[in-house]
């Protein structure tokens, strides 16, 4: 393996006006490391100008591009032609560009279109951890790199926030796989649930993690619990000072930590003093990073053996029934009130969803969520 | 990363003239350059408008 000289301060890099704009004057100063790109995200868009390409290729040849999908929807119950469109993509992308590594998003997708949802938490059990380590060794036999999952922002409950990191390593061992560890969404969870920082870090294999992402988002108020906010991962504002606080805090901790990502939205760059905004966290981003010694990274993240695929993919049909079960009562109903007697009245009741311990903010919080996303982007 | 200076004038002039003339030297902008910035400005017309939001990390 070759020695890592040290932690790539990186952006995740797509194809949006704004954040190019943002991110044009870091790369004219040679500031940028890596990029990040979102290889499924161009769904709509048929002619990639010469130039992304170009830039792409650029990082790709230096081993410093690496790729983040979105919409695979790792724990969909039922397999779909969209998730093989999808592993198609990834090896026709796969060969035109050199990735180091391959991310996907923990969860699944709500909605019924591919594009129209939001990623939703999922039991902690056996059947999903067989579709999860089944869909796992699928990516990594596309695009024979790497593949990491990156934790999830949202949870139903407490119980889930503290046995996540412990699922996300079951999961990704089989492959020798990667955990991205997304601050923001480790801050949206220890305000959510009023947890410590170290308490929650200990519950993470951060020898594990190979990226870090770092970003912004916003508060949203309850009506269920008027003084209390909920953090959302929106990815439109500004990186908190906390989440550079975490960034300190877990890079000695993380030995095998290669990239250390800043996401931002176009939409939220698009005006001049947004953009420096972002320029100026890139370069405290980079600042903390570099006052950190060389790492020492012992796990190449590769499989330690090789792997057969079985014929048929793993899925389950009471796992998919309650998927859309769900994802019909967060996208309809009409209040937190209606979600409660919806979900008791369906095939998630006393079941492993455990439900009846979801916090009454977060199952409004889901709502929210479902009903934003379930027109897809606009 | 050092990025070559025709990439770098090509994200310039891909993304916007505001991005151009704020990034780049005036005598980087040659007037020879007009077709190709109009070709990279066809590309991206030709499209939808670029993503501006993202579900994916499950509170956005």
């Amino acid at each position: 393996m070759t020695k890592q000289q040290h932690i790539l301060a990186s952006v995740a890099c797509n194809l949006d006006q704004h954040l190019l704009q943002a991110t044009l004057p870091l790369f004219i100063d040679e500031q940028v490391e890596a990029i990040e790109w979102s290889f499924d995200a161009l769904y709509k868009v048929r002619n990639i100008p010469d130039w992304f390409v170009e830039l792409l290729t650029a990082f790709g040849k230096e081993g410093r591009l690496i790729g983040h999908g979105v919409f695979f929807s790792l724990f969909s119950g039922k397999w779909s032609p969209e998730q093989e469109r999808w592993l198609d993509h990834l090896k026709k992308v796969s060969g035109n560009f050199t990735f180091d590594h391959i991310t996907e998003h923990f969860g699944f997708m709500t909605g019924e279109d591919f594009h129209k949802g939001a990623p939703i938490g999922i039991p902690y059990n056996s059947t999903t951890l067989a579709i999860g380590i089944d869909r796992l060794k699928r990516i990594q036999d596309t695009c024979q790199c790497p593949v990491g999952l990156e934790n999830l922002a949202f949870s139903y409950s407490l119980e889930e926030v503290k046995r996540h990191g412990e699922f996300l390593n079951e999961l990704i061992e089989p492959v020798n796989g990667f955990i991205i560890l997304d601050l923001h969404n480790f801050y949206c969870q220890l305000h959510n649930f009023s947890l410590d920082a170290e308490e929650l870090i200990r519950l993470y294999p951060l020898d594990r993690v190979r990226e870090i992402h770092i970003s912004g988002g916003s508060w949203e108020q309850t009506d269920l619990q008027p003084q209390r906010t909920i953090r959302r991962d929106t990815h439109d504002d500004s990186v908190p000072e906390a989440v550079f606080e975490l960034l300190k805090l877990v890079i000695p901790r993380c030995p095998n930590l290669k990239f250390v990502v800043l996401e931002q939205l176009g939409i939220a760059l698009d005006t001049t003093e947004q953009q420096q905004q972002f320029q100026a966290d890139f370069a405290r981003l980079k600042s903390i990073v570099s006052a950190f010694g060389l790492p020492n990274p012992v796990n190449d993240f590769l499989p330690k053996l090789p792997f057969a695929l079985s014929t048929s993919v793993a899925e389950d049909t009471q796992l998919a029934s309650q998927q859309q079960e769900l994802s019909h009562i967060l996208e309809n109903a009409v209040n937190y009130e209606n979600a409660v007697a919806l979900l008791s009245n369906s095939g998630l009741a006393n079941s492993d969803w455990k439900v009846e311990e979801w916090s009454p903010y977060m199952l409004e919080t889901a709502m929210r969520i479902a009903q934003k996303w379930k027109n897809g982007w606009k | 990363m050092k990025l070559s200076a025709s990439l770098l004038k090509a994200i310039a002039l891909g993304t916007s003239v505001a991005a151009l003339t704020a990034s780049c030297k005036p005598d980087e902008v040659k007037s020879g350059e007009k077709a190709k910035y109009e070709k990279a400005n066809k590309k991206q017309e030709e499209a939808p408008s670029m993503h501006h939001d993202c579900p994916a990390c499950g509170m956005g």
